[in-house]
């Protein structure tokens, strides 16, 4: 079953909202919540697909600049002795260990913050994150 | 037409008096816009000698993303009544809210509109390029206050690594996740923040919907709660930010004219650049701190559900601002 898609039913869920409630709203705290809630629809409505290529090329990159900065075969090691990380809200079990590879290269980019590679990397890192929050920044 | 007073509101009023010296009458009680975090009510106090005067009082109702001290922001007003600097006199105080039931300020009511989308589509070019350049005006109004002669203290530590400090550190207790370009991006500020030429008083705010503005003219510059002793940079830097920026009115070297015209000194362009990239990482962990507050239960106002969402933007600017330049270390730019 593919139809209604995740993007149509956010799609739908936002346009509705927008039509039907929002005009009825008076003026107040209720009104900017709604209009709150609709920003977000957008949002999640342009990027709710983008979290497994987004994770997948961030741990790449990542994973790649960290095998140059640390001794050789490290990198696996360093990360399966970090503590696990807490990863909530995902329901796909290889999303879930994607967060948390990408959780763990996060933090250990954290020891190596002035590495040429590292400095270099976190250009790459921000484009990524621009396109997938949607700000439309291309890398 | 007047909303009776609920009770509620009643018995401020009469925390109010008592905090006024008891024997003053309130009159024209109004509620109006104060911010998420704060109430602000609109009143005339009269004595018993007959002097009235337009009050603002700003009660405190709930916990803010950013920690800020109402004892200190009185300070700050107190210091500065009757100086040339465009503020609200500060009236009194009830820094722990046993008077009125919320720690609260009682404030000189100034006339004007503070609405920061007003402001930025004001469809008249010349009005709004007009208010820009006095807003540079009051700005540099504020950055040659005495502040020494205030009795106002610029704290054991260098304020402008202070500054870093306090952000790093909101960030630091906010952060759901590592954020490592971000945690670098503070380490980046320590080792090239500039020495500033001179120390002012910074009001760590400013910006449209912060201050009060009559036509072409500010009223006054509100909100201080983020007034510390600074380099006078950090406050222009703060006005340009790109999502409220005047910029289209006035491009900031206009602003910059205007203000060195008024301040009788030049803040150096240098400088600017440094706090805008500053600006942005202050902005991420105001941003931090609002996602953080939503998660953990302490606001239930979507506006702040996303907020983390920002934070890509502002380390996308600060990147391309460090790269604009080459930075010497903090101490060889002295």
């Amino acid at each position: 079953m593919q139809r209604p898609s995740p993007g149509e039913l956010l799609k739908g869920l936002r346009q509705s909202l927008a039509e039907t409630v929002l005009p009825a709203l008076p003026r107040g705290v209720a009104q900017q919540q709604l209009k709150a809630a609709l920003h977000l629809l957008g949002r999640l409505e342009r990027s709710w697909d983008l979290a497994a290529p987004h994770l997948a090329a961030d741990n790449a990159d990542i994973a790649a600049v960290l095998a140059r900065v640390l001794p050789a075969d490290a990198l696996e090691a360093r990360l399966a002795a970090a503590p696990p990380e807490q990863v909530s809200g995902y329901n796909d079990p290889d999303l879930t260990l994607a967060v948390a590879r990408n959780l763990a290269l996060h933090h250990l980019l954290l020891d190596f913050p002035d590495h040429d590679e590292v400095i270099a990397l976190h250009a790459r890192m921000v484009a990524r994150d621009s396109r997938y929050v949607g700000d439309g920044v291309g890398e | 037409m007047t909303q009776p007073a609920s009770p509620e509101e009643l018995a401020i009023q009469a925390g109010v008096a008592a905090l006024l010296g008891g024997a003053v009458q309130i009159a024209g009680w109004k509620r109006v816009f104060g911010g998420n975090a704060r109430h602000a009510y609109a009143f005339d106090a009269t004595w018993p000698d007959g002097h009235s005067v337009p009050c603002m009082m700003l009660r405190q109702i709930a916990a803010k993303h950013v920690d800020s001290d109402t004892a200190a922001e009185y300070a700050v007003l107190r210091a500065m009544n009757g100086a040339n600097v465009r503020a609200p006199a500060a009236i009194a105080l009830d820094a722990d809210g046993s008077v009125t039931g919320a720690p609260s300020i009682v404030l000189q009511r100034i006339e004007g509109e503070a609405g920061a989308v007003p402001f930025l589509k004001q469809p008249d070019f010349a009005v709004g390029r007009a208010l820009t350049e006095d807003l540079a005006r009051a700005t540099a109004d504020l950055h040659r206050y005495d502040w020494k002669a205030g009795g106002l203290d610029a704290g054991e530590t260098d304020p402008v690594l202070a500054q870093i400090a306090y952000w790093d550190s909101n960030f630091r207790k906010s952060r759901l996740e590592p954020h490592p370009v971000l945690a670098w991006l503070f380490a980046w500020l320590r080792r090239h923040a500039p020495q500033p030429e001179r120390l002012a008083l910074v009001h760590g705010d400013l910006r449209p919907g912060n201050f009060l503005y009559q036509g072409d003219q500010v009223t006054a510059l509100l909100d201080w709660e983020m007034a510390h002793v600074g380099d006078p940079a950090e406050d222009v830097a703060w006005i340009y930010r790109a999502l409220w920026s005047p910029e289209r009115f006035a491009p900031i070297e206009q602003f910059l004219d205007a203000h060195a015209q008024q301040a009788g000194f030049a803040i150096p362009r240098r400088s600017v650049t440094f706090y805008r990239i500053f600006s942005e990482a202050k902005f991420a962990s105001i941003s931090l701190a609002a996602s953080h507050s939503f998660a953990s239960g302490g606001t239930s106002n979507l506006r702040h559900i996303d907020r983390a969402a920002k934070v890509p933007g502002c380390l996308r600017l600060a990147l391309a601002w460090i790269a604009s330049e080459d930075w010497g270390a903090r101490d060889a730019a002295a």
